[in-house]
């Protein structure tokens, strides 16, 4: 018994064990060698704590970012990135447990409702699916579940997601690629929708419509070449300027001159960013490979949903505009929701980059080039108006400073926080 | 809402072609001389003969020298184009035809080479800034 014991209460509390085991069990169930299952595993153990790590640097920089803009600005400075919700839910939190098994949980309710109907859709895009666990384990903490109702909700509400989003906008995808032999797997599909939607009303039609495909774009944003570097350029003049709105008194210490210090906290969130992810694709390397490849042979009619750069070939300029305007929207959007009394979303470059860049494609092939300017602005809008209604929820578990990005997971967590909580109130 | 947009259907599946002897004879000739010409041709011009090649033997129904030929063009240059977006459909029929043999190495194999391709999209889409 003492075992037993044990067992349930230092090892299987342990996240970054309960994430391993999944990943040994995908692992077995392919008949891997004893070897392969063994550094499988670890490698998976590994990455949970390398995510860790990150989540602690980005964590750390973010506290610093919050307390000076609150000086500098007198309002909530909040840093979109999904990231980092994630970092924070499957550490400070102690969510990585649920977490973990909601992400399981998701591969089968997706793999069964892709078997048993004719939405034969596999979102093969691990990270998002991580997202997607992570969302809907915060809602359940919103809503007041237990644990395990919150894994079983999650899994059944992220398997349709999973489904669901790349059905959605398949009509749009079969439009761009000219067939039907891949889907979209990214977990933004509703601001996508958004953006045709807008394309739609105030876009070209018919003869007047011209593709963006068909202008010239001029070749000036280096700095997008490199993630990182995209991130960065962004992010450390925001701490700077914040930090000299604040003032030495509260972005300062005592021995580094407080622009230098903000400079240096811009760099650390970068640095968190860069060694979270690294521990994302070391967590996922193992985990995705085995149960896709279970999943293939459950259903080998399956169409695969794949993340978003499996469109940028077909729109490249559309990718540019799109992710222009989106931006436009982002910043428009900053300044816009502390009017409602809403927090202050900062725009988030890897967001607008990859949302911003796949929506520009949905309006200009709904809408032309006016489509897909007006479309990526109302987008931008959006995909700020989005975390910003969830900033409250998130503070109120103990997030620091930052909300989520990707559309479908704020949206998933929504409905958690606004229509299964209350209901769960009223019974 | 979209009723308007969606009224001109797309084509759902990949068109298999059907070809006749003459047809398919004339494109192993063209072939043919493809695989000489690419013997003594570079830059542009070679990627061009690649992907006139993958096309050839898509429309001739053989895959595997269809991705070698497409892949050899994106070895060449790495950009957007026919060799993409044929190999996006190619790599998904030997995918599909590894899972219906339940040959997980392959579905591995087939899955891995398009998350090689995202990849590549990603790289290719960086370099238009």
């Amino acid at each position: 018994m003492g075992v037993i014991d044990f067992i349930i209460n230092n090892i299987l509390t342990q996240a970054a064990i309960t994430i391993a085991l999944i990943a040994m069990l995908g692992l077995v169930l392919q008949r891997k060698s004893a070897g392969s299952v063994l550094t499988g595993t670890f490698k998976t153990l590994l990455g949970f704590q390398v995510l860790s790590a990150g989540s602690a640097i980005i964590v750390s920089s973010l506290t610093y970012f919050g307390k000076i803009f609150q000086h500098a600005f007198h309002l909530n400075g909040v840093v979109p990135s999904i990231e980092a919700i994630n970092g924070q839910a499957m550490n400070t939190l102690g969510l990585g447990n649920e977490i973990a098994f909601t992400f399981l949980g998701i591969f089968i309710v997706n793999i069964l409702i892709a078997r048993f109907s004719p939405w034969k859709y596999i979102f093969l895009t691990g990270q998002a699916l991580l997202w997607m666990a992570t969302m809907t384990v915060v809602g359940g903490k919103l809503a007041g579940l237990s644990s395990f109702v919150t894994v079983l909700l999650g899994s059944i509400i992220g398997g349709i997601f999973a489904v669901a989003m790349p059905a959605v906008a398949q009509p749009f995808v079969r439009k761009i690629t000219g067939n039907d032999a891949i889907a979209l797997g990214h977990f933004c599909t509703i601001g996508y929708m958004v953006e045709a939607g807008a394309a739609y009303v105030f876009g070209e039609h018919g003869e007047n419509k011209h593709s963006v495909e068909d202008i010239k774009l001029p070749k000036s944003m280096e700095f997008l070449q490199d993630t990182y570097l995209s991130v960065a350029v962004i992010m450390v003049p925001l701490y700077m300027i914040t930090a000299a709105f604040a003032g030495p008194k509260w972005a300062g210490t005592e021995t580094t001159n407080y622009i230098m210090n903000a400079f240096m906290q811009g760099i650390q969130f970068v640095v968190g960013v860069y060694v979270l992810l690294a521990g994302v694709r070391l967590l996922l390397g193992e985990i995705v490979p085995a149960f896709r490849g279970i999943a293939m042979k459950l259903v080998p009619n399956a169409k695969p949903a794949l993340d978003c750069p499996v469109l940028f070939p077909y729109a490249p300029n559309s990718v540019i505009l799109g992710f222009i305007t989106t931006t436009i929207g982002t910043v428009l959007g900053m300044f816009l929701m502390p009017v409602f009394g809403l927090a202050v979303i900062l725009p988030g470059m890897l967001t607008n980059f990859f949302a911003g860049g796949t929506a520009g494609i949905f309006g200009n092939v709904v809408g032309g080039r006016r489509g897909a300017i007006i479309g990526g602005v109302i987008h931008g809008l959006f995909i700020t108006l989005l975390p910003a209604l969830l900033v409250t929820a998130l503070t109120g578990l103990g997030f620091v400073n930052a909300s989520a990005t990707d559309s479908d997971t704020i949206v998933a967590a929504l409905m958690y926080a606004w229509i299964l909580a209350p209901i769960l109130k009223a019974v | 809402m979209f009723k308007k947009f969606f009224k001109n259907k797309v084509t759902t599946e990949p068109v298999e072609q059907k070809l006749t002897t003459e047809e398919r004879l004339a494109l192993q000739q063209e072939n043919e001389q493809l695989n000489q010409d690419i013997e003594v041709t570079e830059g542009d011009g070679l990627i061009k003969k690649y992907d006139q090649l993958g096309e050839n033997y898509t429309q001739l129904g053989e895959t595997d020298s269809a991705i070698t030929a497409f892949e050899a063009s994106l070895k060449v240059q790495e950009r957007f184009g026919a060799a993409y977006n044929g190999l996006l459909n190619l790599y998904e029929i030997k995918r599909k035809e590894a899972a219906e043999q339940k040959n997980n190495d392959e579905i591995q194999k087939w899955v891995t080479k398009t998350d090689e391709l995202l990849n590549l999209s990603k790289r290719v889409m960086r370099s238009n800034f």
